[in-house]
Parts: C-alpha cells; structure tokens; sequence
C-alpha cells in the first residue's frame, strides 16, 4: 500500500551566514521526529552562499537520508547552483525549478514501491526480461 | 626604412572599449572582472601587450611606444623581454599623444608607425600591411576584419612632422572604415569580454593561432613556466599550462584546454577543466571549477553566463597567506618598468625634450 505522508516547504534565508545556518539547523532538526521526513528547501530568497551555506545543506540531507526521507531543492538561483557545483555537491540533491514542482516530486509513485511485474524468460544462455 | 610602432593603453583599469556593435553587454569586461587593464592580464604566461610587442620585435621593429592612460599604474605592467626597445608615454588622452609621438619618430628617421590597442591579438603581416600603406599614398591606413573596421592603423610620420597634425589626427579617429583599409586575413581575437580570453587560450592551445605559451613543453600539450611546481598526485591532462611560480597541489586535476596564470595556487584535490585561472589567484580544496574564468575572488560561469564575487576565502581569494608563503616572487625574474621611464606627452609637446628621457631599464 502506498502511503502519502506530508513535505515540508522550508524557506532557506537570503544570507546564510553561521548564525543564520545554525538556526536553520535548529528549524530543520524539530522536523526531524517523524519517520521518513520529507523536505524541499525553497532556495529562491538565497542572494549569498559560501561553504558555511552547503554544509548547512550537507548537514541537513545527512540527518534527512539517517532517517531514511529525503531532501530536495527548489528554485536554485544561478549563483547557488554555481557553488553547488564548484563544491561538487550538485549532484548529491535533486533540484527543481519551484517549490510546487519538487512537492509533485515526492508524490510521483516510487519505483521500489511498486515493482513492475516481470517474467523472466531463459533462453539460449542469456536472459532478458520480458514486458 | 624604418617602421615603429605605437601602442595605446586606454580605459579604467579592468576595462576594454569596443567598437564592435552587440559585443558589450551583462559579461563585459566594463564589470571589472579582471583586476588590471585587458592589454595587461596575461594569457599564457605574457600579457596581450607583451605577445603584441613580441610580434612587433620578430618582424623588425625597433622603436616601440606604449603610451599609458594615466589611470593604468606603470608597475602593473611586467614584461620579461624586450624593455630596450620601449619608450613610455603616459596621458591623459591617450589620442592626444599619438601626434607628438609619431612627430618624435618622424626626427628620428622613422618613416612609418602601426598605431595599436592591443587589447585585440591579432597577426597581420606588418611587412605586408605597410607595403600596403606606402602603395596607397594616404597618410594613414585603416586596418579591418570580416567583423569591421579594428583598431590598428598605419600613419605616416613624416605628415604629422611636415605640421598637419589635425589632419592626421582626423584620419586616425575616423569611426568609419575609409576606402582602401586593409583587409586582415590572418587571427584576429577581439578582447571584449571575458569569454574571449578563453577563446584565445583554446585558439593557441589547437595552433589556430601563433601565440605561443611561454615556457618549456614537458610533454605534448603541457607546458611549465619557470618556477611551476606540481605536487605528487597531480595530474595534468593536456593541452594545458601551468604559469610561473604556479602551485598544482595534491591530487589535483587540470584538464581541457586550462591555463594557471602566473603566482595561482590550486589547492588540494581541485580540478580546473576548460578553465582560465587568472594570476594571483588561490583556488581551495576540493572544488570543481568548470568552463570558467577565475580571476581573484571572482568566477565567471561561461556556461550559466553568471559572474559571482566570493567572499569565502576557503574557496577563492586573491594573494591569501597560503600564496604568500608558498611562492616567492624574486624580482629578478620579474622585469617591471620604473616608475621614473614614464614620459608625459603634454611635457613631450610644450618642451621637446623628451630624447633624453630614453633610459629605461632593459633585461
């Protein structure tokens, strides 16, 4: 049975600074209680990242994937892409261009879910799958 | 007879002007992305003022002004050969000083000038084109391109010594490319932004041009300027080159077509691909910096087309400590014009006395 349980929009500041990231932490972490927590980060207000900014990331995606949920991201400026990708953590988060398309994201039916039924058929020393 | 030549430094630092229509705009260099003048930033180890003097010199020219806006510090002007042949002016104007200048030349017996801004690379035949000049009977010839008209210019010393400074002056700063230009078929870059710098690193590096990377080639495609160190682990993957006193750390990668200006530092497990690292720039650990330009603090995503200033110094920064410790830069090597060579033009018209002022320091 596939059950749809609630994402979590969370607005990241404009200027992610220590101050700012360590109370985004906190914010982040009251989410964490319940089981598979699923979270977009709405990353349209961010005017300035620098590393502080994507281990504040890192951190959240590490305790998120400890509870077995996922964090994605939304509405990535150009600027923070470019950071991600120079820090090369872009390819550790999936991005979307908005929050609403992220959301639709979580609820598109997981593949491991539900696997496709499939018969295998032997053949002459090979095997493949058929549709 | 003798040919000089006159090369004009114009504009705020770290800017370039164009005159090529649509080519000015969000990725200008006019956003000061580059910390000195375009002539100035040096591409494979020489600026595009010393490449140009360079080509000045193999064809035979022996007289070379550089005349300098008085906003372009002489000591940001580092050349490794060829002092000996330069005089130096610097104004305000840089316009007004061409005419004084091309009248110096006419009493010393040169016949001709190029006049140039060398914030295009470019490689006409300067025998070629000044036959050209001197079949044409006209005091000053226009070079153009199939882009239009560019700034480089023949001018006959000898008018502007006979008195029709005006006239001569009119010609040179005629916007519209004049009947009988000469059409330059060979490599022509137009500075104008910064994508074009790696556009000409790539050029040099797949013999579209003949700019030559300064230093030795260690293997095929990969060339070390003096002083280069690279560290155990790293990998270079040419074609690329690794400017003086450059530091390639641990585990780094440079790759496709990347060039490390003079004094970079790449730092621990970092890959630079399709990339110009600009001088005096430290690069942090760990990062992937791709189809960019870095200059200081600055990035240029070449693909996004975003330019992003960078506080963290973890990721880059100009002249951090790490730099400072690790690279000295020994003055020997390093050949920066006095301040004292300078000439001012206005002195050179009201006085005249500029043939003493010759002593520049030569290498």
């Amino acid at each position: 049975m596939y059950t749809s349980r609630p994402v979590v929009v969370l607005q990241v500041p404009e200027k992610l600074d220590k101050a700012e990231c360590d109370m985004f932490q906190k914010e982040v972490h009251s989410l964490l209680e319940g089981e598979r927590p699923r979270i977009v980060l709405d990353c349209s207000e961010i005017k300035r990242i620098d590393s502080i900014g994507v281990e504040m990331f890192l951190y959240c995606m590490d305790e998120v994937m400890k509870r077995d949920g996922d964090v994605k991201l939304a509405a990535l400026s150009p600027e923070a892409a470019i950071i991600l990708e120079l820090m090369k953590v872009d390819r550790l988060f999936e991005t979307f261009e908005d929050t609403d398309e992220a959301v639709e994201s979580f609820h598109a039916f997981p593949s491991y879910e539900a696997p496709a039924e499939q018969h295998w058929i032997e053949g002459a020393g090979s095997l493949e799958a058929a549709s | 007879m003798e040919v000089g030549a006159i090369l004009i430094l114009e504009g705020e630092v770290g800017t370039a002007e164009s005159r090529v229509p649509g080519k000015t705009g969000t990725h200008s260099l006019s956003g000061s992305f580059l910390p000195g003048a375009v002539a100035l930033t040096e591409v494979l180890g020489s600026s595009l003022l010393e490449h140009t003097i360079q080509r000045f010199v193999a064809a035979g020219t022996r007289t070379i002004a550089v005349v300098l806006h008085k906003g372009v510090p002489v000591s940001s002007i580092r050349l490794r050969r060829h002092i000996a042949h330069l005089r130096l002016y610097e104004a305000d104007e840089t316009w007004s000083a061409v005419i004084p200048i091309l009248k110096e030349f006419a009493k010393d017996g040169i016949s001709g000038a190029i006049v140039m801004k060398p914030h295009t690379y470019c490689e006409p035949d300067i025998t070629d084109l000044w036959d050209f000049h001197s079949e044409g009977h006209r005091p000053v010839t226009r070079a153009c391109d199939a882009a239009g008209p560019m700034d480089l210019w023949v001018a006959d010393c000898d008018v502007a010594g006979q008195g029709n400074a005006e006239f001569l002056k009119a010609a040179l700063l005629e916007p519209d490319l004049p009947q009988g230009s000469y059409f330059v078929r060979d490599y022509v870059r137009r500075i104008t932004q910064p994508a074009d710098f790696r556009q000409l690193v790539k050029d040099a590096f797949h013999a579209r041009c003949n700019l030559h990377p300064i230093g030795e080639q260690l293997r095929t495609g990969i060339w070390m300027d003096e002083g280069a160190q690279v560290r155990r682990g790293a990998r270079i993957v040419g074609p690329a080159y690794i400017g003086r006193h450059c530091v390639v750390g641990e585990c780094t990668l440079i790759t496709r077509s990347s060039n490390v200006e003079t004094g970079s530092y790449i730092d621990y497990g970092t890959a630079i691909e399709d990339s110009t690292v600009f001088s005096d720039t430290y690069v942090g650990m760990w990062l992937d910096v791709r189809h960019s330009l870095v200059s200081a603090n600055k990035l240029l995503h070449l693909q996004r087309g975003v330019t992003l200033e960078i506080s963290d110094a973890s990721l880059l920064c100009s002249n951090a400590p790490a730099v400072k410790k690790a690279i000295p830069f020994p003055e020997t090597t390093n050949s920066e014009l006095p301040a004292n060579s300078v000439r001012d033009v206005s002195a050179l018209a009201k006085s005249r006395q500029l043939k003493e002022s010759t002593g520049l320091n030569s290498d």
